[in-house]
C-alpha cells in the first residue's frame, strides 16, 4: 500500500463517519418534527417527516458534510472540499500535491470534534416540541373526553349530523355470553363483537368488555349502567333479556357499538285432544271412550293431564265435580309428549242428563305459570239429543236457532216420505211432536232476543206491517219474518200437513240467515228494551240552550316518520360516499368515520324502534357492515348498503301518511 | 395625347360625378332558407348506426349547405322572414318557426332496440309534509321482451322506491305507480332510474328527475247541519292527523252549535279559510248554506265533500249536486267497495249508487267492479265536489283489513290540494332541461281578479332562490291569466308571483331534469306535415333538396344604382391629375 493510498483512506474513512451521522441526525429531526405535526393529523405527521427528510438528505450528502465542516473549522482553509475534491476525481493534482492535500485534509479532520459540528441540538428541541405537542393533546383530550388527535366532526349532515358526540374510531371489543334459563336446558352462547343478540326470553347476557377507555357504559333499553374496568382490565355486566330491543355499549374514549336483541319468548305448549275430538251424546249404555292428547313443547315439557268437570242435575238443581283422569304417558323425546287413557260411562260416573265436559293441559317447566289447555268437548248423557241425529257438536250461538229449524225441516222431510207408511194416528202424533219442537225453537229464540212471546194476533197484525214496509229496521224485520213463519208452521204441523210446513219452514230459516247476518242489527243504537220517556220530549227551555266548543286534544308530529328520514338521509350520504371511494383512498369527507358514521345510523335505527323487527334487522345489518366496511370495494360497499336502504325506506313509507288521493281535475 | 387623355379623364369623372346618373339593373335573387340543428341531451342517443343524434344531424347540415348554397342564401338559426325553413332534429320544437314558412324536416331520430326509456313522469306539484309521494312513471321497452326492468326512486341518494316489470311483448309501455319516501328539506328532489339492462343500446334516457313542493297545512272545516255519524267519524279521522287543521261546526238542534277547532264557521264572507269543507247532516242544509257551499266552489276553487248519511233529498242538497239519478241499495252484509288503483278500503253495506254522472266526473269508488258509482267527484266552477254515498262505512271502520281513517284522510287531502289558490303558478314543459325555454302562466283566481279589478297587476321573479330575477309576465287571453317565457337555469328552477301590494303570492317550482326533451311529445315530421315541408331521414336529403328546388325559387327584381356615388372614384380621379402633372413636368412645362 502506498503512502497515498493510505492518507486516502484515512480521510474517506473519516468523512464517511461523518456523513452518517449527519443522516441520522437528519432522520432522527424528520421523525421527531413529523411527530410534532402528527398532533394535527397523521397523514399530516407523515407528509411532513417525509418532507423534511428530503430536505435534511441534501445537507448530508457528503459534500454538504465537507462543507459544514469547513464552517466549523475555518482554519482548515477548504483543504478539506479540496481533498473531497480529489477524492471524486473532480481534480487531478499531481501526486505530490494529491498526497500533501490529503494527509493535510485527514489530520484536519482527526482534530475536528466531530459531535460538535454535526450536533444534536437540534434534534433535542424538535423532540422537546413534538413531546410538548403530545402532552397538550393529551391534555385536551382528557378535558374534553376527545381521543382522537384535532377536531373530529363526526358526521357532517342529515341524521348523522344529531350524533353530538364525537366517535371514535379506536377498538372497542364486546364478548357476550347469552344463558338461556336453566329449565330451557339450551347450551350457553359465546360471541365476540355480535351485530345482533338472539335469545330465549329470561336468557342472561354476559358482557365482557375491551376498551380504551377509562369508563364504559352499558344502554340496554333506556337504561344505562357505567361499568368500572375490573381487574383484568375489562368491563363486565350481566343483564336479562326479557323483550326485544337492543344493548347499546359506549366507552368514554367515543368508541359504540349497538346490538339489536331479539328476544323468542318461550311459547306455551300445544295440546289437542286427538280422541275423541268432538262432542258425544249419548242415550245411555256404557260405552267405553277412548282419549288420547298429544302436547308439544319448543323447550320441554313437564307434565301432560285430562281434566275434566262433571255436571250433573236438572232444572237449577246442578253440581259440578272437578278431576283427572290419570294419562299412561310416552315420551318421545322432551318437547313431544303422548297420553292415552280408557274410560266408559260408568267408570265416568255419568247418568242420564249428565254432561262431562274435559280438556287436556300441559305445562312447561318454565318458573311460573306454564300451562296450556287443549279445546274442550263434552261427553253428554241424552235422550232427545240423540233423537235429533248421532253425537253432535253444539254450533255457534249466532246460528244454533237456524241449525235447529234446518234439523226439524229434516225430521219433516223424513216424516212426509214416511206419509204413506205411517199410520195415520202415529202420523198425526209426530207431527205434533214437531210442532212443539218448533215452538220452542221459537220461544228460545225470541227470549234470547230479549223479546217476549206475542200472541198471534200481534204478529198477525205485525205482518201486515211488514208487507207495507213500515218497519225501518230490516234486521228486526226478518226476525219478525221468521217468528211469524214459524208459527205458521206450528200450525200447519198440528194439523199434521207437513207439506205445506216445510215450504214454511224453509222460509223460516232464509229469514234467520238473513237476520244474523245483518250486523247492523246487533249494531242498533237503543236496545228493544230501553224505553224513551216521550212525555220529557220537548219540554225543555230552548231559550236556554247554548252550544259549547269541543277541545281537540293536540295531535304529536310524526316523529318516527322524522327519524326515519333522516336515517334514510344518512344512507344516501352514505351510498352517494360508497360510489365515489376509490382504492386506497382514505374514508370519509371532512374528518367523518364511514365506520362511525355507520355505528350512528344502526343506533339511530334501533332507536327509532327497538320492538320493530325490520328496524332491529336495519341496525345489525348496517353493524355487519360497519365491521366490514374497511375490507370493502366501493362495488361491494354499495351493493350491500342498497338493500338495507330499500328496507329502511319500506319502514319510513309505512310511517308516513298515505299519498293525496287522485281526486280528479278542475283543469 | 397621353396628357390629353387623361386630363379629359379627370373632367369627365368629375363632370359624372355632378351629374350622379342612375342605372337601373335586372335580376333573379337567391331565396333565403334558415336552417336550424337542435341540440339537447336527446341528440346524444344513438341512431340506429350507431354515431349519435348529433352527429348525424351535424353531417347532414354539411350535406345541405354544400348542395344548396349555390341556389339558397342559407341562413344558421330561426329566420322568420325566410322564405323556407329547414329543421333538422329529433323533436317537435319547442319555438316552432311561423305557420307561414314552409318548413322541411330532417329526422335524426330512429327507434332504438333493445331499449328501455323513461317516457313520462307524473307527480303531484306538492305534498303535505309527512306524506308520501306516488310517482307514476311511463316507462317503454322496445325489443326487450322476456326481460325484466326495475325501477328505482332515490331522493338524497337514497333509494327510497323501487318497482319491476316484466316486458311481454317487443314494444310496450309500463306505468310503475310508486310512493317514495320525501328526505331532506322541501322541495324534494326524485331522481328515477330505469336501471339499465345489459344488452340496451343507450342508458341516456333511462333517467328523469321531478321535483315536489311542501304543502302549507291543510285546513278543513268539518260542518254539519245536523249530528251525523257518517260525518262525525270521517271528522275524527282527519282531526287526527297532525297534517291537517280541522274545524268542526254541528248545529246540535236550532241555536245550540257545537264548535271546534280554530275557525269554526260555515265561511260566507271569508271563502279562502277552507281548503275543503266536509258536509254531513245533508237534509238539514239550509239554501243560504248550499249558496255558500256553492260559492266556496265556484269563486273560491275549494272543494266539498258530501257524506250523505240518507238519500239525498232537498232543495239545498239538489241545488248543490245538480240532477243525478241515485238509488239506495241495502246489502246483505257489508263489501269492500272496488276503488281506483291505491286507494285505502273502506266497506259498507248502505250505499248510495249514482248513474248518469256529469261529464268530468271521476269515479273513486264503485259497488263492485263494475258497478254504479259510489264515491265521485265532479268540478264545480273552478272547484271540486265529492259525494260518498257510503254511508254506512263508518260502522266497518274498524274491520280487518278496513283502512276508513287512512281513506278519508288520503281522499281530503287530494281534495284540499286540489283546492285553487289565489295564484296558480304553472311552469310548462313541467320537466325542464337546462337552457329550454320555460313557460309561465300565473293564474290569478277570480275573487282576487275581481277585488283588484283594473288594478290587478302581478310582479314575477325566476331564478334559483338566490340570486333572484325578475321576469316580464304578460296578460293572457284569459281574465287573470298572465303569461311569459324564459330560460331554464342549470340548477334548479322557482317562480314567484306576487299581486296587488303582496295581496297574494303562488309558486312554482321545478327540477332541471337534463334527460328532459326525450319525453313523450309530437315528431319532428308533424313540423314539416303541417307547414307543407317534406321530412325525410339524413340519407334522403336529396328529397328535400328535391322539393326545395321546386317549391322555393327566387324573385326577379329591379335595382337602381348610382356608380358615381361610390368614393372609390376618387382614386382614379386622383390618378389621372397626378399623371398629367407628372408628366407635364417631366416636359419642363408647370
Amino acid at each position: 500500500v502506498s503512502p497515498d493510498s493510505r492518507s486516502d483512506t484515512r480521510f474517506d474513512e473519516l468523512l464517511n463517519r461523518a456523513v452518517r451521522r449527519a443522516r441520522l441526525v437528519g432522520a432522527a429531526e424528520a421523525a421527531a418534527i413529523g411527530a410534532a405535526a402528527a398532533t394535527i393529523s397523521v397523514v399530516a405527521g407523515l407528509l411532513t417527516a417525509l418532507l423534511v427528510a428530503l430536505w435534511r438528505s441534501r445537507r448530508a450528502s457528503r459534500a454538504g458534510v465537507v462543507r459544514k465542516l469547513e464552517r466549523f473549522d475555518p482554519a482548515c482553509r477548504n483543504v478539506l472540499v479540496t481533498a473531497d475534491e480529489i477524492a471524486a476525481g473532480r481534480l487531478s493534482p499531481p501526486p505530490f500535491v494529491r498526497q500533501h492535500v490529503q494527509n493535510e485534509a485527514a489530520v484536519r479532520l482527526e482534530s475536528i470534534d466531530v459531535t460538535r459540528a454535526l450536533s444534536t441540538a437540534a434534534l433535542a428541541g424538535w423532540t422537546g416540541v413534538a413531546a410538548a405537542s403530545w402532552l397538550l393533546v393529551a391534555g385536551v383530550t382528557t378535558w374534553r373526553g376527545s381521543t382522537v388527535p384535532g377536531a373530529f366532526r363526526l358526521l357532517g349532515r342529515g341524521a348523522t349530523a344529531r350524533a353530538a358526540q364525537p366517535i371514535s374510531s379506536h377498538p372497542l371489543h364486546v364478548s357476550v355470553r347469552v344463558e338461556p334459563p336453566t329449565y330451557t336446558a339450551q347450551p350457553p352462547v359465546s360471541m365476540v363483537d355480535p351485530v345482533e343478540l338472539t335469545a330465549i326470553e329470561g336468557s342472561t347476557a354476559r358482557l365482557s368488555i375491551e376498551s380504551d377507555g377509562a369508563r364504559v357504559s352499558v344502554e340496554h333499553d333506556g337504561a344505562t349502567r357505567t361499568l368500572a374496568r375490573g381487574a383484568d382490565g375489562r368491563f363486565a355486566v350481566s343483564t336479562t333479556l326479557t323483550r326485544s330491543g337492543y344493548v347499546l355499549v359506549s366507552a368514554d374514549d367515543g368508541s359504540r357499538r349497538m346490538m339489536p336483541a331479539t328476544v323468542t319468548p318461550d311459547a306455551l305448549p300445544t295440546v289437542r285432544l286427538a280422541t275423541p275430538g268432538r262432542d258425544l251424546v249419548y242415550d245411555g249404555g256404557n260405552p267405553r271412550i277412548e282419549f288420547a292428547a298429544r302436547a308439544t313443547d319448543d323447550f320441554g315439557l313437564e307434565s301432560l293431564a285430562l281434566r275434566f268437570t262433571r255436571v250433573s242435575g236438572s232444572g237449577e238443581q246442578f253440581s259440578f265435580t272437578e278431576g283427572d283422569i290419570p294419562l299412561t304417558i310416552t315420551k318421545t323425546n322432551a318437547r313431544d309428549w303422548h297420553g292415552s287413557a280408557s274410560r266408559s260411562l260408568a267408570d265416568l260416573g255419568l247418568k242420564d242428563g249428565d254432561m262431562l265436559v274435559y280438556h287436556a293441559e300441559a305445562a312447561d317447566a318454565r318458573p311460573g305459570d306454564g300451562r296450556a289447555r287443549s279445546d274442550a268437548f263434552f261427553i253428554e248423557i241424552s235422550r232427545l239429543g240423540v233423537a235429533a241425529g248421532d253425537a253432535f257438536s253444539l254450533p255457534d250461538e249466532e246460528t244454533r236457532y237456524a241449525l235447529s229449524q234446518q234439523m226439524l225441516i229434516v225430521k219433516t222431510e223424513r216424516l212426509n216420505q214416511r206419509r204413506g207408511r205411517l199410520p195415520v194416528q202415529d202420523f198425526a202424533e209426530a207431527s205434533i211432536n214437531l210442532a212443539v219442537e218448533q215452538r220452542m225453537i221459537r220461544a228460545e229464540l225470541v227470549f234470547m232476543l230479549g223479546g217476549e212471546v206475542e200472541n198471534e194476533e200481534t204478529e198477525a197484525e205485525q205482518s201486515t206491517e211488514l208487507q207495507e214496509g213500515r218497519l225501518a229496521n230490516r234486521g228486526q224485520r226478518d226476525l219478525r219474518e221468521a217468528t211469524v213463519a214459524m208459527s205458521r208452521v206450528e200450525k200447519l204441523l198440528t194439523g199434521a200437513n207437513t207439506a205445506d210446513a216445510l215450504p214454511a219452514e224453509h222460509a223460516a230459516v232464509n229469514a234467520l240467515q238473513r237476520a244474523f247476518t245483518r250486523d247492523r242489527y246487533i249494531l242498533r243504537a237503543l236496545a228493544s228494551r230501553s224505553q224513551l220517556d216521550w212525555t220529557r220530549r220537548l219540554t225543555g227551555a230552548a231559550s236556554q240552550a247554548i252550544g259549547w266548543r269541543r277541545q281537540l286534544a293536540d295531535v304529536p308530529a310524526n316523529r318516527r316518520a322524522a327519524a326515519l328520514r333522516s336515517l334514510l338521509e344518512g344512507l344516501g350520504d352514505l351510498a352517494r360516499r360508497a360510489r365515489g371511494h376509490q382504492p386506497g383512498e382514505a374514508d370519509g369527507i371532512d374528518g367523518i368515520d364511514d365506520r362511525a358514521a355507520i355505528g350512528v345510523l344502526a343506533e339511530l335505527a334501533v332507536r327509532v324502534g327497538s320492538e320493530s323487527a325490520v328496524l332491529r334487522q336495519v341496525a345489525a345489518d348496517l353493524q355487519r357492515l360497519a365491521d366490514g366496511w374497511d375490507t370493502l370495494a366501493a362495488a361491494d360497499r354499495t351493493r350491500r348498503l342498497t338493500p338495507i336502504t330499500a328496507i329502511a325506506a319500506l319502514e319510513a313509507r309505512r310511517s308516513l301518511a298515505d299519498p293525496p288521493a287522485d281526486v280528479g281535475s278542475v283543469r | 395625347v397621353i396628357e390629353r387623355v387623361l386630363r379629359w379623364s379627370a373632367v369627365a369623372i368629375a363632370v359624372l360625378g355632378a351629374v350622379d346618373p342612375a342605372i337601373t339593373v335586372v335580376g333573379r335573387t337567391r331565396p333565403r332558407v334558415s336552417l336550424m340543428v337542435q341540440s339537447g341531451p336527446s341528440m346524444d342517443l344513438p341512431t340506429a348506426e350507431g354515431e349519435s343524434r348529433d352527429a348525424a344531424a351535424r353531417r347532414a347540415l354539411v350535406v345541405l349547405q354544400r348542395d344548396l348554397e349555390s341556389q339558397f342564401e342559407l341562413v344558421p338559426g330561426s329566420d322568420g322572414a325566410a322564405a323556407a325553413a329547414i329543421v333538422i332534429g329529433d323533436r317537435y320544437p319547442e319555438e316552432p318557426p311561423p305557420v307561414s314558412q314552409p318548413t322541411s324536416t330532417v329526422t335524426v331520430a330512429t327507434p332504438i332496440a333493445p331499449n328501455v326509456r323513461i317516457v313520462d313522469v307524473e307527480a303531484p306539484r306538492a305534498v303535505p309534509s309527512d306524506t308520501a309521494v306516488r310517482l307514476g312513471v311511463q316507462i317503454e321497452g322496445a325489443g326487450v321482451r322476456g326481460l325484466v326492468s326495475t325501477v328505482v326512486v332515490r331522493a338524497a341518494n337514497a333509494e327510497v322506491a323501487r318497482a319491476s316489470h316484466t316486458w311481454a311483448t317487443d314494444r310496450e309501455r309500463w306505468r310503475a305507480v310508486l310512493d317514495a319516501v320525501p328526505i331532506g328539506p322541501a322541495p324534494f328532489v326524485f331522481e328515477i332510474v330505469a336501471e339499465p339492462l345489459p344488452s340496451e343500446r343507450t342508458a341516456a334516457d333511462n333517467r328523469a328527475t321531478v321535483s315536489v313542493a311542501e304543502s302549507p297545512k291543510l285546513r278543513v272545516l268539518a260542518f254539519d247541519a245536523r249530528p251525523s255519524w257518517a260525518s262525525a267519524f270521517v271528522r275524527r279521522a282527519l282531526e287526527s292527523d297532525p297534517r291537517i287543521l280541522v274545524s268542526g261546526l254541528s248545529d246540535v238542534s236550532p241555536r245550540v252549535p257545537v264548535r271546534s277547532g280554530d275557525s269554526p264557521a260555515l265561511p260566507g264572507d271569508r271563502l279562502d279559510a277552507f281548503d275543503a269543507i266536509i258536509v254531513g247532516g245533508l237534509d238539514r242544509l239550509s239554501p243560504a248554506d248550499a249558496k255558500t257551499l256553492g260559492r266556496f266552489m265556484t269563486e273560491r276553487g275549494g272543494s266539498v265533500a258530501l257524506v250523505p248519511d240518507a238519500r239525498l233529498a232537498g232543495a239545498a242538497v239538489r241545488a248543490i249536486v245538480g240532477v243525478v239519478a241515485s238509488r239506495e241499495t241495502l246489502l246483505e252484509r257489508a263489501s269492500p267497495l272496488a276503488g281506483v288503483a291505491g286507494l285505502p278500503r273502506i266497506d259498507a253495506s248502505e250505499l248510495l249508487q249514482f248513474r248518469d254522472l256529469p261529464h268530468r266526473a271521476t269515479v273513486l269508488e264503485r259497488a263492485g267492479a263494475a258497478g254504479d258509482a259510489v264515491v265521485w267527484t265532479t268540478p264545480r266552477g273552478s272547484g271540486l265536489l265529492l259525494v260518498s254515498g257510503a254511508m254506512d262505512a263508518w260502522r266497518y271502520r274498524a274491520e280487518p283489513g278496513v283502512e276508513f281513517d287512512r281513506f278519508w284522510r288520503s281522499t281530503v287531502s287530494g281534495l284540499a290540494l286540489a283546492a285553487r289558490p289565489a295564484v296558480d303558478v304553472e311552469l310548462t314543459p313541467p320537466r325542464i332541461a337546462a337552457g329550454d325555454p320555460v313557460h309561465v302562466l300565473a293564474r290569478v283566481r277570480g275573487m282576487e281578479t275581481d277585488r283588484l279589478g283594473d288594478t290587478l297587476a302581478v310582479s314575477a321573479r325566476a331564478g334559483r332562490i338566490d340570486p333572484v330575477a325578475p321576469l316580464r309576465l304578460w296578460p293572457a287571453a284569459a281574465r287573470g291569466d298572465f303569461e311569459g317565457w324564459f330560460a331554464a337555469p342549470p340548477v334548479s328552477l322557482r317562480v314567484d308571483v306576487t299581486i296587488g301590494d303582496n295581496l297574494a303570492a303562488g309558486s312554482g317550482s321545478a327540477a332541471i331534469d337534463n334527460a328532459a326533451r326525450d319525453a313523450d311529445g309530437p315528431p319532428l315530421s308533424l313540423l314539416a306535415a303541417t307547414r307543407g315541408g317534406v321530412d325525410v331521414t339524413p340519407h334522403a336529403l336529396a328529397a328535400l333538396e328535391r322539393h326545395l328546388r321546386a317549391t322555393v325559387s327566387g324573385q326577379s327584381t329591379k335595382a337602381v344604382r348610382r356608380p358615381m356615388r361610390s368614393v372609390l372614384w376618387v382614386w382614379p380621379f386622383a390618378a389621372c391629375l397626378s399623371a398629367e402633372w407628372w408628366l407635364r413636368r417631366r416636359r419642363g412645362l408647370r
